[in-house]
């Protein structure tokens, strides 16, 4: 009898456990990723090298401060207009260099300072100093990561559709004259292609030879690099803020959008977003890095720089991968990731030929559909002819938008992201 | 006191045992969403540390006493 008692007892102790666990799993849940929370940022804007003058009509849209001296000091230079921080709270941007700025090879480096008082002389690499290293306050002189005060990491109008904080197409960047076959002079549309002076773009649906697998293809030539664009969730750089891919698309009149690495979701890697660094932390995971003149690089996380990718002028950067194309262009057999992410699976990667062309796969998976393995991704790509090929955000999240509608299959109705891979004009 | 100190260390310690078995699971199945390796649940880690390390010493205090 004492037994039986003492039996009930623990296992109504146990009970009452798993309730209060189940409790507490819902709540640290709620705050870990659902509860939206803006994030520290970095803030760090990396300039267009190869902006040209066309860019200050574009810039001068509904950026907060739009600099006066831009003009057509296209041959000496100006300072890119890609500032963070559309939030008018924020002030005006660092004063913008003068027109006799000249340009030079190495990107120019602004910080989100409002106030300017953060000298961009450079950045530590905030690696070296522990997973979610913040500028320790200490000189601003020695450490310009130039982590604004004013800025709660906005996505800003960097980020806004309407491009303006983003360049003009320019005409002197390294892949300005190259496929000059691909564009038109004025733009085309159909409904699987698109051109115009600065973009050419196709889509198409492909499936395998086996007919299990349905794919969709976008092939994309882009004469500038800024109309290879990043969205962010309703405009704010954090934690738990998401959107549709359709509505980041309309929101900011892209031609062609898919998902991206849905970054709000962790606090490791590294966030580079239409030329601002919001976050460079340490990560496991490969890193893709799409540059202002065109190259992308896929690297493991240990060996990604902020200092380089300053340097390198880097224009987008995504944390999540794994790079599907070995450095020489071969396929990947072998991927150190659970057998769940290496199984047939809806997917979303990135393909790069070689600088200005570029594709983007969606995968459809999980239904009609079989879904893909990394090791058969990799051999698409490899395929297709690609250089380099990084894998993005899948499952559920797999979306591409084309023409403002839905084109593949996303499984269980798609899922919203915290950010979106964009095609879209500069100059519309 | 002891003993209802010892009681709710047991608890907590099942609780937050619980929840990293959650985390595990939930991590071998999607890493990306990142239960284990973030700052809720390295102060969660320091609770359910500290709670079976009490635990245990309570333990010992009772039975010695």
């Amino acid at each position: 009898m004492r037994n039986e008692k003492k039996k009930h007892v623990v296992i109504r102790n146990l009970l009452i456990d798993i309730c209060c666990a189940g409790i507490a799993l819902t709540v640290f849940a709620l705050f870990h990723h659902v509860l939206p929370r803006e994030q520290e940022s970095l803030n760090i804007v990396i300039e267009n090298p190869y902006q040209t003058a066309r860019s200050s009509g574009q810039a001068s849209g509904k950026a907060s401060e739009a600099p006066s001296e831009k003009t057509s000091a296209a041959s000496s230079g100006t300072v890119s207009d890609q500032a963070a921080g559309d939030d008018s709270t924020t002030a005006s941007r660092p004063a913008q260099a003068s027109s006799e700025e000249t340009l030079s090879d190495a990107p120019k480096l602004r910080t989100g300072d409002p106030t300017g008082s953060i000298a961009a002389s450079g950045i530590s690499d905030t690696r070296s100093s522990g997973k979610g290293s913040r500028n320790p306050g200490g000189s601003r002189k020695n450490n310009g990561s130039g982590r604004s005060g004013g800025m709660s990491g906005k996505g800003g109008s960097a980020l806004t559709g309407s491009g303006d904080a983003l360049t003009t197409a320019s005409s002197d960047t390294p892949i300005s004259e190259k496929f000059a076959d691909k564009y038109t002079e004025t733009t085309v549309v159909t409904d699987t292609s698109y051109s115009s002076p600065d973009i050419s773009v196709t889509v198409s649906e492909e499936t395998s030879a086996d007919g299990r697998i349905t794919y969709y293809l976008a092939d994309i030539y882009v004469r500038d690099i800024t109309c290879f664009q990043s969205a962010l969730a309703q405009n704010t750089y954090g934690s738990g803020f998401r959107d549709s891919i359709p509505d980041m698309a309309a929101l900011n009149n892209a031609l062609l959008a898919v998902n991206g690495d849905y970054y709000g979701n962790t606090n490791e890697g590294v966030v580079i977003r239409n030329g601002v660094i919001y976050r460079a932390n340490p990560t496991d995971c490969d890193v893709c890095v799409l540059y202002y003149d065109g190259t992308m690089r896929v690297m493991p996380g240990a060996s990604f720089s902020v200092e380089e990718a300053i340097a390198d002028g880097a224009w987008q950067a995504w944390t999540f991968g794994p790079a599907l194309l070995d450095t020489d262009g071969s396929t990947l057999s072998s991927f150190s990731s659970t057998s769940r992410i290496i199984s047939a699976n809806p997917r979303t990667a990135i393909g790069y030929y070689e600088p200005g062309h570029y594709c983007i796969i969606v995968v459809d998976g999980r239904g009609s559909s079989a879904g893909i393995t990394l090791p058969q991704l990799s051999q698409l790509f490899h395929d297709l002819g690609c250089t380099a090929a990084y894998n993005l955000d899948g499952g559920n999240s797999s979306v591409m938008v084309w023409q403002n509608a839905v084109i593949n299959d996303p499984s269980g109705g798609g899922r919203e992201s915290s950010d979106a891979l964009l095609i879209a004009e500069v100059n519309p | 006191m002891i003993k209802k100190l010892h009681a709710l260390t047991s608890h907590l310690t099942v609780i937050l045992a619980l929840m990293f078995l959650v985390f595990l699971v939930l991590d071998q199945f999607n890493p990306m969403m990142n239960f284990i390796d973030n700052d809720y649940s390295r102060v969660l880690l320091g609770i359910l540390c500290l709670s079976g390390l009490t635990q245990s010493l309570l333990k010992w205090h009772l039975t010695v006493h």
